[in-house]
């Protein structure tokens, strides 16, 4: 198992201030101390290899808990095993094995070529030459990204940096990686070509890794399995693909017409979520799914028809407003 | 044993690389880069100046010639090259490292977290100009005064400049730390800072009792008061087992406070 957490909860002081002039020198002599449990009680284990998807709404406690999983952070109160040392007892041998890429964070020198930044984390995790280059060219063939290396990190495009980042953070070839939002900003391409690269990465390394994305696409592509975190605690732990199943009792009919129906019209055959003059998207309950479809095709002007599952998103914010309904009823 | 010299080795050869980059990057902008040596070229000449204004004068304090103030102005301006160059802009940045979560990739890295957040940076420009400057004045002073040329002397002089530097890098790191749990401390830095001045002269120009306070108490005089004192034979004995231990407590001191605010670290949002 790469990583082991039990019971886990990180907390946060924080005070609030009135609006004014006149709060802020109340301020100045008392401060009423809050505490926010950004992530509360939470249990998990990873096995070697395995690529699991992190996700949440913001402040949900997401980068927090990878804080703590890379040491960077103290816990409040639990434990953490990872790759079998404590990660916030910082050892060396721990932080030589693993990885963090941060999409807004770096750590290239802004003013230096990537090559010069590269080469001092050559030194920092003490590899030897012929690996050195052998993965540096790896990398660098491998994200498209060779001729940029002697070019000054501040003219890079948002895209190119990123990749620079991530050949810093990949070449000691880390057994496990933390990635917090790494296609944060990145146009399409950008972010469809370092999902390949780390889905080949995977594959090729067996690498272990941990990714937070709001891009839905970027977990959906990467990672079978799926940690939905929200208000600090764990709501979901599994398949990607089984979140849909708890919300198996609708399913969605899209349609393609050949004129216009109104959306009274549409309302009779199940709860309309899209419409347009020639398309429109219906989710039906699934235990009357023969019967609508049927109806459908019998007195709609359909010239296709097709039946999907709720969008994982969907499932996804689903789960959270659930969490949250029963936050604010306890 | 091993180990620590490995390590020791490993810490030497990543700040090579650090003052290396720091250059570098400087070097990325021409014009700046042409510009900064000029005015420190300039600097240069004003300090070299002081050589004049201290002859000129004639001035004497407390007994000490022209050729001895002379070499106590020159190490001071030596070690400022040190403390200027090398650890001020670190010390700047940590509160704003501290403040926005910039440590949090440094955490990450197998080297230790104070030397790569407290060396990382360092003004190759100022501390050559400043080095050159100060230790052409020490030489003047030096051969003037007739010091001999030995091991004892100038292995001495030495030693008490790494003690010095040792002491500055503590010192005025100390209040910085401070940050992990005040965030911004810029109020403290700004009153610690400005008591890098008191080393602009000899400490026989305060009275009794500040100089003990600046040597035990608050150990600013024993940055640019001991080396001259060492050659000049002017150190009391108790002053030079202070500088045995003055370093050490001051590293230990630092350690601590940092291992405990690093207890403190909270990063920040992303």
């Amino acid at each position: 198992m790469v990583i082991d957490v039990k019971h886990l909860s990180k907390s946060f002081d924080y005070y609030k201030k009135e609006l004014g002039l006149k709060n802020s020198l109340k301020n100045l002599f008392h401060r009423e101390k809050l505490s926010k449990e950004a992530v509360n009680d939470i249990s998990f284990q990873i096995e070697a290899g395995e690529m699991v998807g992190f996700l949440g709404p913001n402040g949900a406690g997401k980068t927090t808990t990878l804080k703590m999983l890379s040491g960077i952070l103290h816990p409040t109160r639990g434990q953490a095993k990872v790759l079998g040392y404590v990660p916030w007892e910082r050892k060396k041998a721990f932080k030589m094995q693993f990885a963090i890429v941060m999409g807004q964070k770096n750590q290239l020198w802004w003013d230096l070529p990537a090559n010069e930044s590269l080469f001092l984390n050559k030194c920092i995790y003490e590899i030897d030459d012929r690996d050195y280059q052998a993965n540096l060219a790896e990398l660098t063939e491998l994200l498209d990204i060779k001729d940029l290396l002697n070019v000054q990190v501040r003219r890079l495009s948002l895209g190119e940096r990123m990749k620079m980042e991530l050949v810093a953070a990949l070449i000691h070839k880390p057994r496990l990686i933390f990635l917090d939002e790494p296609t944060i900003g990145l146009d399409i391409l950008s972010q469809k070509k370092i999902r390949e690269f780390f889905k080949y990465y995977n594959q090729q390394r067996k690498a272990t890794v941990v990714l937070t994305s709001h891009y839905m696409q970027d977990v959906e592509d990467l990672c079978k399995r799926a940690i939905i975190i929200n208000q600090g605690h764990i709501v979901y732990d599994g398949d990607l693909h089984g979140v849909n199943e708890l919300f198996a009792h609708s399913k969605i009919i899209k349609l393609q017409l050949s004129s216009p129906v109104s959306q009274d019209t549409l309302a009779a055959f199940g709860r309309v979520k899209e419409h347009s003059d020639f398309a429109a998207t219906l989710e039906v309950p699934r235990i009357e799914l023969k019967e609508r479809s049927k109806a459908i095709l019998d007195q709609l002007p359909v010239v296709d028809f097709n039946i999907e599952d709720i969008p994982v998103e969907e499932g996804i914010a689903l789960l959270y407003q659930r969490r949250e309904a029963a936050h604010a009823l306890a | 044993m091993y180990n620590l010299v490995r390590e020791i080795k490993k810490h030497i050869v990543i700040y090579a690389l650090f003052l290396k980059n720091s250059l570098i990057a400087q070097m990325e902008y021409r014009f700046n880069f042409i510009g900064n040596m000029s005015m420190e070229v300039g600097y240069l000449f004003v300090k070299l100046s002081y050589v004049i204004v201290v002859y000129r004068s004639g001035v004497s304090i407390n007994g000490l010639s022209p050729d001895e103030i002379l070499l106590f102005i020159g190490t001071f301006v030596t070690l400022t090259a040190a403390y200027a160059g090398l650890f001020m802009l670190n010390n700047f940045r940590l509160r704003s490292k501290i403040r926005d979560g910039d440590l949090d990739l440094l955490l990450t890295k197998p080297v230790s977290l104070q030397f790569m957040a407290t060396l990382r940076q360092a003004d190759l420009t100022l501390f050559t100009v400043d080095a050159v400057a100060g230790l052409v004045m020490v030489a003047i002073a030096w051969g003037r005064l007739g010091i001999p040329v030995n091991l004892i002397t100038v292995g001495g002089y030495g030693g008490f400049l790494i003690i010095s530097t040792v002491v500055s890098y503590s010192l005025f790191l100390l209040p910085q730390i401070l940050s992990f749990w005040l965030v911004n401390t810029s109020a403290i830095a700004e009153v610690t800072d400005s008591f890098w001045d008191f080393n602009n002269m000899p400490m026989d120009i305060y009275n009794r009792w500040i100089q003990q306070i600046g040597v035990f108490v608050l150990p600013i005089f024993v940055i640019s008061n001991f080396p001259p004192m060492f050659v000049l034979h002017k150190m009391p004995s108790i002053y030079l087992a202070w500088s045995a231990l003055i370093p050490l407590i001051l590293l230990l001191a630092v350690r601590l406070l940092w291992k405990q605010g690093l207890k403190n670290y909270s990063s920040a949002s992303s």
